[in-house]
Parts: structure tokens; C-alpha cells; sequence
């Protein structure tokens, strides 16, 4: 029963025997007291108290493994115990909410707040009993961004013209189950187009293979390593400027539309139309991508029946995104983009000072929104980014069933659209926001209460 | 060495009136006397002196269950409230721990502790 100051390693199985001790110490001594007690208290044993043997056990086990370094002896063949796998993944899990969060946490579940981040995430584990659902959940609810993994993603590619959908559908049939190259060994395979009144539903795949060189018997050789295979869908609607990916990252996006292009001649315009025409006042002097996303913040989102928009991140271009220097093996420091993470963000003086003082372009925001309706359902976590050639909306699944997130999806992704193609819902309220968000600006500390985006929504 | 308590159990021994407790109700010689034994244990006697600070959350764990096993603590919640839960029951029991670590440590400064 000694377990070191100095951090050494000791069996799994020895200091479970210490937590054993110590528990039966604890319940013999515990009945010792109570004889030795000389006021001779005498109490029956009451039905309703609690059974926290499991809890203390727990607590006692983490607090003594925090001491030293345990060596649990693997599970067979090996592989590390199931149990220890779960904790840790767990634990993962609630690490990925950062230190800020996780304490905020910890108050609202009236815990300890100090120590590392790892500690932290012990106590909130512990208190959800080591739960995957009630883990789940909290994550979930409180991400300030989507994962890729459980979300909506789509992204919006302005064109150059709106498609003649009748031209495009017989283009593609003539290329039905063929494939044509968009890049160094990658292809596109058209797998089918579904037309539906005014939208083309078009289906495809991304076939890509990596090199490898192999020593064999007859020396080295280059043998091509297929990448996962990955499905791909494009939405075009008659009359309407803007191709819809869906399930591709950036770059299988831009190679699916290019095939498209090849195809059908439907082209990307190649980047994301911006203007700040129909404003005035302050608003004149802040960068076009700014106004785009404080227009679609501000009314876009409400219009579309999403409210409640609490803003999470927000991260600002501060230099061109060129790869000047790298190459050269320059050394001198350089600042491309400012990224704030926190709550009602754009109350921040320090992020208003970048949009008003600086005029440097807000490209890519997070939040959390509620959908409104009958329901009042979400938070669902919203990511909106400006791209070089398209916008992508990403929201998360939430705590609630993926069909009424989808719902949520849908909802921002007409905004942004509607914000694309027509340009500033509410020029006068992006005017006066402009005013305040200059005068946030001048603030030297943070205030008391948001207030920015909160008068507009409920304007 | 100095028993820091933190916020949330200063809370709860506040919210359950615990130092009173501690003071008028607890057997604390018997409970320091048990704290002794829980020093040795939890500090190796190889370690370098500045380095020696035990581990009081384990040392306060251990007390804790001993509060949960024995019945005078309960009996002291239990009668001043309606019901209490597993979660409320466990943070209970370790701020009446560290509130008598935290005497045991009072007493050893003010030279009340060993006994003479």
C-alpha cells in the first residue's frame, strides 16, 4: 500500500489490489469508529441511503492511477483490455470539446474545475457514470463545430450560366456508366441522372489510385493502390446558377463538376460572386465576404426559419493564402487567418475590430441554430465557409434524430443560396449593424450581455 | 503541507452545514487517528523531502467511504432533508472528509494533534 509521489509504473492488477485495501480498511475502520465513539451514538441503519460503493471505488481507482503510470496486462493476443479502450475513448471524446468548454461543463455539474484537460474530462466522465450515451449527447450538444462524419454537408458552386436541364440530361445519358478523367489518376464514373421536374439529380463516382513501389523478385516495380471508393452526387436546378455536391470533400467536389462540365457543359464560375452594392454608412468599408455572412447571420437564416443563432467561431483571412516563402525556405512569420472560438462572438470587440477596423474578411463561421418551428428543436451546430469557388454548408446532427437536423440542413442551405444568387436580403439592417459593430470596436472590454445579433433576430 | 478544499465541496459543506457537523457531531480523534495511518500510506518514505506531498484526494476518497459506511452522517443529512441522491449523497461525504482533513490539519498546526 504505497503508491509513490514519483510517477512509476506499477501492475494494473497491484493497484487494483491497493484500491481493494483501501476500501476494506476504510469499511473495517469505519465500524471501529463508531464503537469507539464515546458519546456513544447509536443510529439504525436507514432504508434510504444511497449505494455509492461503485462511485467511490471509481473516484479512489482514477485519483490513485493520476499517482503512478499503470501496466495493465492486455487482453489476450495483445490487444489492450476492452474496458480501459472504452474509458479512453470516452475521454477522448470529451477532450475534443477543449479545456474552456469541459470547465464550463464542470460548473454547470458542480464540479471540480482545476487540473489539465485530461482530469477534467475524468470528472465529467465519472459523473455521467462513464455513459456512452450520456457522453454522446453531451458532445454533441455542445461541439461548437459539426465532424464531417455525423453531419449534412453540401456544398454550393456558383456556374457561369443556369443549365438547360433538357441538354444536360441527354449529355449525360450519352455517357451513362463511362468515365472520364478529372485529374493525375482520378476519374469520374457517371453513374446515373434522375431527373425530377426542375431538378437533375446527377450520380457519380470517384475512382482514384496511389502509386506504390514494391521490391519484387525481379527488383522494384510501381503498382497502382486504389483509394476508397466514393459516391458523389450533384443537384442542378432549371434556372438556376449553382451546382449542389453532396458527400465530397473539396477536392472530389471540384473533380465531379468538372466532369460535369465535360460532359454538359455546365462550368463553375470559379469563385463566389460578392459585392457590397445596396449598403452604406460603415458598412461601405467592410470586406464583401463579411457583409455576405453577417446578411445571411442576420436575416437569411431568420427568413428561412432558423433562429437563435449563437455564433461559435469565427475565423478571419488576414494575408493572402499563397505559398510564397515556403518553398524558398523563408522563415519570416506569417499570419494567414485569426480564428475566435467562445460564445456570441460577434459581440466580441476583438472580432469587431477585424471587420470594422481592419476590414479583413470574415470566411468561415460557426454556430449553433434552433429550427423554427412548432418544436423549437436543435441546437444543431452550423458551419458556413467561403471558398475560393463555392460556399459549404455543414450541420451537424445534434442531439436530435438525423431527419429533423436534415431539415435544419435543408433550411441553410436555401439561405445561402437565396444569399448567392440574390445578393443582401436586408441592406438597411446590415447598415445599422455596421454602426454597432464599429462602435463595439472602439470597446476596451468585453460586454456584459450579446446584444449584436440578438437586436436583429428579434427585430 | 496545507489542505486546499476546492469551490465545489466548499459548496456542498456549506449547503449540508458540515463544519458543524465536523465539530459537533463527528468522533474526530478517531477519525484523525485513521488520517495518520492514511499519511503513511500514501507517501513513500523514499521519496525526496520536497517532493512528499501526499495525495490528499486519495486520502479524502478514503474517508469518504469510511463517512459512507458508517451511520452518522447519513442520519445527520437524512434528517435535515427530504431525500438525497447517489450524486449528492458521494459529494456529501467527501466535503465531510475534507473538512476534517482540513481540521486535522488545524490541529496538527496548533499543536492539538498528536495527543499528549
Amino acid at each position: 500500500m504505497n503508491p509513490s509521489r514519483r510517477k512509476s509504473v506499477l501492475h494494473g492488477e497491484e493497484l487494483e489490489a491497493l484500491v481493494g485495501d483501501l476500501l476494506d480498511f476504510a469499511d473495517e475502520e469505519a465500524g471501529q469508529i463508531q464503537r469507539e465513539d464515546k458519546a456513544g451514538r447509536v443510529f439504525a441503519t436507514k432504508p434510504g441511503k444511497p449505494d455509492i460503493d461503485d462511485m467511490i471505488a471509481d473516484r479512489l481507482r482514477t485519483a490513485l492511477r493520476a499517482e503512478v503510470v499503470p501496466a495493465d496486462q492486455t487482453g489476450g493476443s495483445e490487444s489492450i483490455i476492452e474496458s480501459d479502450i472504452r474509458r479512453e475513448v470516452l475521454k477522448k471524446a470529451l477532450i475534443g470539446l477543449r479545456l474552456q468548454r469541459l470547465q464550463e461543463i464542470a460548473r454547470e455539474l458542480y464540479l471540480k474545475l482545476g487540473g489539465g484537460i485530461e482530469e477534467v474530462a475524468v470528472r465529467i466522465a465519472q459523473s455521467l457514470k462513464w455513459d456512452p450515451d450520456e457522453i454522446a449527447l453531451l458532445v454533441m450538444d455542445t461541439s461548437t463545430e459539426p465532424s464531417v462524419d455525423r453531419s449534412h454537408e453540401t456544398r454550393l458552386f456558383p456556374l457561369i450560366d443556369a443549365p438547360n436541364l433538357d441538354y444536360v440530361e441527354d449529355r449525360l445519358q450519352y455517357v451513362q456508366d463511362r468515365y472520364v478523367r478529372v485529374g493525375l489518376a482520378r476519374w469520374f464514373v457517371f453513374n446515373s441522372a434522375v431527373r425530377k421536374d426542375d431538378l437533375l439529380t446527377i450520380r457519380g463516382t470517384i475512382r482514384a489510385y496511389q502509386p506504390q513501389i514494391l521490391e519484387i523478385e525481379t527488383g522494384p516495380t510501381v503498382r497502382p493502390v486504389p483509394a476508397p471508393i466514393h459516391d458523389i452526387s450533384i443537384e442542378l436546378a432549371e434556372d438556376s446558377a449553382l451546382a449542389l455536391v453532396r458527400r465530397g470533400n473539396i477536392s472530389q467536389s471540384r473533380d465531379a463538376l468538372a466532369a460535369i462540365d465535360i460532359a454538359a457543359n455546365v462550368s463553375s464560375l470559379g469563385y463566389v460572386p460578392l459585392s457590397s452594392s445596396g449598403v452604406s454608412g460603415h458598412a461601405i468599408a467592410f470586406e464583401s465576404s463579411s457583409l455576405f455572412m453577417l446578411d445571411l447571420l442576420l436575416t437569411r437564416f431568420r427568413r428561412n426559419g432558423l433562429h437563435d443563432v449563437n455564433l461559435t467561431i469565427a475565423r478571419f483571412k488576414v494575408g493572402e493564402e499563397e505559398a510564397v516563402g515556403e518553398a524558398s525556405g523563408e522563415t519570416r512569420p506569417i499570419v494567414r487567418a485569426v480564428r475566435f472560438e467562445g460564445r456570441h462572438i460577434l459581440d466580441s470587440p476583438a472580432a469587431c475590430k477585424l471587420i470594422a477596423e481592419e476590414s479583413r474578411a470574415l470566411v468561415d463561421v460557426a454556430m449553433h441554430v434552433r429550427l423554427f418551428d412548432h418544436s423549437e428543436a436543435g441546437p444543431y451546430p452550423l458551419h458556413i465557409s467561403l471558398e475560393r469557388d463555392h460556399v459549404r454548408v455543414l450541420t451537424g446532427f445534434g442531439a436530435s434524430e438525423i431527419g429533423r437536423s436534415l431539415s435544419a440542413h435543408r433550411l441553410a442551405v436555401t439561405a445561402v443560396a437565396e444569399e448567392v444568387i440574390e445578393g443582401f436580403a436586408d441592406p438597411l439592417a446590415l447598415t445599422s449593424v455596421a454602426s454597432e459593430i464599429v462602435d463595439r470596436a472602439r470597446e476596451t472590454s468585453e460586454p456584459e450581455e450579446a446584444s449584436i445579433l440578438r437586436h436583429h433576430q428579434e427585430a | 503541507v496545507t489542505v486546499r478544499i476546492e469551490k465545489h465541496i466548499r459548496s456542498a459543506a456549506t449547503k449540508h452545514s458540515l463544519r458543524y457537523w465536523v465539530d459537533k457531531h463527528c468522533p474526530l480523534d478517531g477519525y484523525f487517528r485513521r488520517i495518520d495511518r492514511l499519511y503513511e500510506t500514501f507517501t513513500n518514505p523514499e521519496d525526496p523531502p520536497e517532493d512528499t506531498e501526499p495525495d490528499h484526494e486519495g486520502i479524502a476518497l478514503v474517508l469518504a467511504r469510511m463517512l459512507d459506511k458508517g451511520k452518522l452522517l447519513f442520519a445527520y443529512i437524512d434528517g435535515n432533508e427530504q431525500r438525497v441522491s447517489e450524486d449528492e449523497w458521494l459529494l456529501a461525504c467527501e466535503a465531510a472528509a475534507w473538512i476534517i482533513l482540513e481540521r486535522h490539519d488545524q490541529a496538527i498546526e496548533r499543536g492539538k494533534w498528536p495527543p499528549k
